[in-house]
């Protein structure tokens, strides 16, 4: 009985195998794509606030404001359209390394997310804006490489769609 | 209206900590060792005053506990008169939880208690580790960091350390505002 189970089995396999072999795997099946953007160097931090409307978001894991909310603001930058979210973690390399990109796809963002590369605080903080301070989290939202708002504190989802359709929108 | 108002608090920019030229709020804290510390006070036989705002929980200070140390050790043998002063404004770090740490760290010098964080607010200090540097006049002549690299591995710059020595020195202090990551103050 077992031995006939198994020819059975071999045989589906050897009928299926090619024709599965054969078939291009569908865009659903295929890995998800890493959503750490990777390290963001602060000469490519430009190049994002160009988009027509990009949503800076700087935390870190020590930051107890931050991960609270994260995953919650990532569930609602998932339904924003036509806003680029640039999600980027300042926590230690270590941190990243152990926690934090694993923690990032976990939430699966759907977006690239980004990591402060091991530079200088100062220099970061600048390629960002030149009046952040460095506490977190910070965030702020850039029309072709314009600032138009920023501030540190919690994100008040509720409002955040409508904050970035008035404006973008001028 | 109802707009107007969630834009407010959506956008709520933080307000900027007191900069260099401006003069130093004054303060009388109690210490871990139960003693009371008066900036004021301190100003009148000292050169210069430190004044750090520090956490007990926050990593980014916690990274500096044994530079806190070797400040507060450098200091004494510098030969000048500087007064040096850790202050906690956390809400969520109470006196014991602070006392307790200084203890666990070996903090050569006493930490002060900030309850209701009326110093932090008076200094509109945002975050820890938060240097200021205030001269015999009560004026602020250095704001920021201590240094230049958080986790100690790759300071270039001891920003604090040389704004001290220029002023002390009589020299005009080349930077006199730096900025690094910090945990925010946490008030309730």
């Amino acid at each position: 009985m077992r031995a006939n189970l198994f020819i059975a089995f071999a045989a589906a396999c050897l009928i299926a195998g090619p024709a599965v072999a054969a078939k291009k795997p569908k865009k659903s099946l295929a890995a998800p794509k890493d959503p750490a953007g990777g390290y963001l160097l602060p000469k490519e931090i430009d190049k994002l606030k160009q988009d027509k409307c990009a949503f800076f978001h700087v935390w870190a894991t020590w930051c107890t404001i931050c991960m609270d909310e994260m995953p919650d603001l990532i569930k609602v930058l998932k339904g924003i359209k036509d806003v680029k979210p640039v999600i980027i973690d300042v926590s230690s390399i270590s941190v990243q390394d152990s926690f934090s990109k694993r923690w990032m796809q976990q939430l699966r963002p759907g977006f690239p997310t980004y990591l402060k590369p091991d530079v200088k605080d100062e220099e970061y903080l600048n390629a960002i804006d030149k009046n952040f301070s460095g506490t977190l989290p910070y965030s702020a939202v850039f029309k072709k490489g314009k600032l138009l708002k920023s501030w540190t504190g919690q994100v008040d989802l509720k409002t955040l769609n409508a904050e970035f359709q008035t404006l973008c929108a001028k | 209206m109802r707009h107007v108002i969630f834009s407010l608090l959506f956008f709520a920019t933080s307000a900027f900590s007191l900069a260099p030229g401006n003069v130093a709020p004054g303060f009388k804290l109690t210490g871990t060792d139960g003693a009371s510390y008066d900036l004021k006070e301190a100003l009148k036989t000292n050169q210069a005053a430190v004044v750090l705002f520090v956490a007990t929980k926050c990593p980014y200070s916690n990274a500096y506990n044994e530079r806190y140390n070797a400040l507060a050790a450098d200091l004494k043998k510098l030969g000048k008169k500087v007064a040096f002063f850790a202050i906690n404004s956390n809400d969520t770090e109470p006196m014991d939880e602070v006392k307790k740490h200084a203890g666990e760290h070996k903090f050569s010098f006493p930490v002060l208690k900030d309850e209701k964080h009326a110093i932090a607010d008076a200094y509109k200090a945002e975050k820890t580790p938060e240097a200021y540097l205030i001269g015999a006049d009560g004026k602020i002549f250095y704001h920021g960091r201590i240094d230049d690299d958080t986790q100690g591995k790759k300071i270039t710059r001891k920003d604090l350390w040389v704004a001290l020595d220029e002023h002390l020195g009589g020299k005009k202090v080349a930077v006199a505002e730096t900025k690094a990551f910090g945990c925010s103050i946490k008030r309730k």
